[in-house]
């Protein structure tokens, strides 16, 4: 019997944990913080509540953006990697850990600069900062910091798997430690663009010692970052998906190999398809839009191969309980889990969430929906809900596990609830905004009654169901903030929460040759990156002849 | 891997193809592309000086492709022209620029929408089959009076 | 049915789990195929849907 993975001790050590927390109470922190923004947008927007004068719409949406889509989601899953890490190779050496914490610092004092930055009005840009909005020099200076921070995390979670890899020789490496040093490699390589961006053109721009700003490079560098980033977010809920949520159900994963060819499809396609949020931008070539468009279509791929995987495992489960029709096997699933509710409902609202992407890249059909309030219900339906519903799945059992508690009943109950009335809110305000975006009501717009042209009317019957759907998210948002605390601070029963780990039905086959030669992935990628930016880059940097100067319109 | 993934996948690849396919014809055929393709530079402080936008408004047009020139002026926080009529049935060339940072442009319940950047001038050609009166707006984030930037076109018989 | 060969699960995490591999051909995946199929209808009734009402503001 060839390459029997042994899985080793199932927890998360006492020191290690401790990284973890760290991480964990900034969510909950973002997400208090970042749902209040939310609840107040959509207030504001319904037309029956005014802001007081001292902070501005723009303000509230550029916090609540910040926030949730990259403070909230970047604490998650470093915090998630270092567990996931932590649990299947053995535990952090001292060093790695080390690291992990000086990383940790460097983006916590960065997001706490950059919220500072935000009240002050001193950055209401909007989470893409679009130039030539200028924002104050330290807000972009606390960006560069929280990335950098991320890359020094990163280093360590790689260091771990390399490190574990070195020790094993010829052994499979553990699934989650591959995925995590796949979305590791996908950031560091992603994030070279806004880093570029950032530290070569935005910090000297507005600190003045240049004067102009070539603000089509900077979106494209921001983009060719800003696709790959909502991979960064959904790789780790594939993770739980594919790896953890099988031995919550209590069966076996479908296929290791299959999760890791999806993975390493994930790291190809995600990068070099950033101009998807660009179609209706001028300075770029038609050409070099499809060629886009293509490659974005195949990043659709990994994810129908996961929809294939899911079921297999829901319907192999349901099987093994007795079930014998085709589609009764669902009914055997453990629906009073909320480690396995929280991220099916997310399984369930990525199915119109990628439908509606589908629709987004394809080329001209983008006009109908590019920065309308359609987007907006888009992402909330999926970095919004099968993202952050899985991470709050995941905590379920991580909260408890790396303090030392149980998940009682009365708490999973909880979760079942706050999964509910996360689902009703969501449902409610995405379908709104789908609705009347297709009108072309915009996005990134306080209440408006746009001079009293009637279709904006329309509009604002629409927002008011908007403010419904955010009044019950925010609900929800109350549940799972106090829920969490409960999570981490309950009385402590001897127990000691599970972190699931699932082995697989193809186990002790081996690997896939190519999958795990990370010289091979890497040029694929970097080749593929090439391939889709070169030319595009380079006639952003020749053909422009003067750039822009600076504003701060707000 | 399972014959039924193998069948699910090759469905999946063949659709994403058919939709690939049917935009590419459709985009050829109805003669256009994604919205401000290609790239046309201005002078991001010399915007009023080039005279198409120190007269933005509809004009007819010399070139045999389409029948009218649209310019828009973009600036915080309005469009120039406030209001425009255009014929029914007419084919435009929509050409705006930004005096100051990035805006939106859409004529809502129209497929013309598309970004406004310094530096660079942005052309959409499309036909003006259905009468009525559209609102434009910007739905680019472009400072405080952002929702404040609105013109009328009037599609007239 | 899945077969179990040589199958030991342990609930407690802390000790060694090894099995002999499944073999995936012998999985009954009707269900599977149907919801897969189902979803991908979807997909294609949802961008049709989508494309028409591009073209006819064209």
């Amino acid at each position: 019997m060839a390459n029997t993975v042994r899985e080793k001790i199932g927890v998360v050590n006492a020191k290690d944990s401790k990284l973890v927390l760290a991480h964990m109470i900034f969510v909950i922190i973002a997400l208090a913080l970042g749902g209040t923004a939310g609840l107040i947008q959509v207030l504001e927007r319904s037309g029956y509540f005014e802001l007081p004068s001292w902070i501005s719409y723009y303000q509230v949406l550029t916090l609540h953006g910040v926030v949730l889509a990259l403070v909230l989601t970047t604490f998650f899953i470093m915090g998630f990697q270092f567990a996931a890490i932590s649990r299947v190779c053995g535990g952090l050496t001292n060093t790695e850990r080390r690291i992990g914490w000086i990383g940790f610092f460097m983006y916590a004092t960065a997001t706490v600069v950059a919220a500072i930055m935000i009240l002050l009005n001193e950055a209401t840009v909007l989470y893409t900062f679009y130039a030539p909005l200028q924002a104050h020099v330290i807000y972009y200076i606390a960006l560069a910091v929280l990335v950098v921070g991320t890359w020094v995390s990163a280093t360590a979670q790689l260091m771990s798997y390399f490190r574990w890899k070195r020790q094993h020789k010829g052994q499979k490496s553990p699934l989650l430690s591959y995925m995590v040093a796949i979305n590791n490699v996908m950031w560091y390589i992603c994030t070279i663009g806004v880093a570029t961006s950032v530290l070569f053109m935005l910090i000297p721009w507005s600190v003045g010692w240049v004067e102009t700003v070539n603000v089509s490079l900077s979106r494209t560098l921001f983009w060719y970052f800003g696709h790959a980033l909502v991979y960064f977010w959904l790789l780790p809920a594939y993770m739980v998906w594919y790896a953890v949520l099988p031995k919550v159900i209590g069966t076996l994963g479908f296929s290791d190999n299959l999760a890791r060819m999806s993975f390493m499809l994930f790291l190809f396609f995600s990068i070099p398809v950033g101009i998807h949020h660009q179609l209706t931008e001028p300075g770029i070539d038609a050409f070099w839009k499809s060629v886009q468009i293509v490659l974005t279509f195949m990043v659709v791929i990994p994810s129908l191969m996961t929809a294939f995987s899911m079921f297999a495992v829901f319907e192999t489960y349901g099987r093994q309980q007795g079930a014998k029709g085709l589609v009764d096997w669902f009914k055997k699933l453990p629906w009073t889990d909320s480690r396995f509710v929280l991220p099916f409902i997310g399984m369930l609202f990525f199915i119109p969430g990628g439908i509606g992407g589908i629709i987004n890249a394809s080329g001209q059909m983008n006009q109908m929906v590019h920065n309308t309030i359609w987007i907006v219900g888009h992402f909330h339906i999926t970095v919004g809900t099968p993202v952050v519903l899985t991470y709050f799945g995941a905590m379920m059992f991580l909260l408890p596990h790396i303090t030392g508690r149980q998940l009682t009943p009365a708490l999973n109950k909880m979760g079942l609830f706050f999964a509910y009335t996360w689902a009703l809110g969501m449902t409610i305000m995405s379908a709104a905004m789908h609705f009347i975006g297709l009108t072309g009501a915009p996005r990134r717009s306080n209440f408006s009654e746009y001079g009293g042209h009637p279709i904006a009317e329309t509009w604002q019957t629409y927002q008011i169901v908007q403010a419904v759907g955010g009044t019950f998210l925010f609900i929800g948002i109350m549940i799972g903030i106090v829920l969490f605390i409960r999570l981490m601070t309950s009385e402590k029963t001897g127990i000691v929460e599970e972190f699931p780990v699932a082995t697989f039905m193809d186990e002790n086959a081996p690997v896939t040759r190519f999958v795990e030669n990370w010289k091979f992935l890497v040029l694929v990628t970097v080749f593929l990156v090439l391939v889709a930016y070169t030319v595009p880059i380079y006639q952003m940097l020749t053909e422009y002849t003067v750039g822009a100067k600076g504003f701060k319109l707000w | 891997m399972h014959k039924y993934e193998k069948i699910w996948l090759s469905f999946g690849t063949v659709s994403l193809a058919v939709f690939l396919l049917i935009l590419l014809v459709s985009a050829l055929h109805g003669g256009h592309s994604p919205a401000a393709s290609g790239i046309e530079t201005i002078h991001p402080e010399h915007v009023l000086d080039d005279e198409r936008f120190a007269n933005p408004g509809l004009y007819e047009s010399d070139d045999p492709d389409y029948d009218y020139d649209l310019y828009f002026v973009a600036s915080a926080f309005r469009y120039d022209p406030a209001e425009v009529e255009i014929p029914v049935g007419s084919r435009v060339k929509v050409s705006v620029a930004t005096t100051d940072v990035i805006h939106g442009f859409q004529i809502t319940g129209t497929n013309v929408n598309f970004m406004v950047e310094p530096s660079l001038v942005s052309n959409y050609t499309y036909t003006f089959n259905h009468p009525g009166e559209y609102l434009v707006l910007c739905n680019e984030y472009c400072g405080i009076g952002h929702t404040d930037m609105t013109s009328i076109v009037k599609v007239v018989e | 049915m899945t077969e179990n060969k040589n199958h030991e699960i342990h609930e407690d995490d802390s000790q060694v789990e090894t099995h002999e591999d499944h073999d995936h051909d012998s999985l009954n995946l009707k269900g599977t195929f149907l919801m897969v199929m189902a979803l991908g209808g979807t997909i294609v009734v949802g961008w049709v849907l989508a494309f028409l009402l591009f073209m006819s503001r064209m």
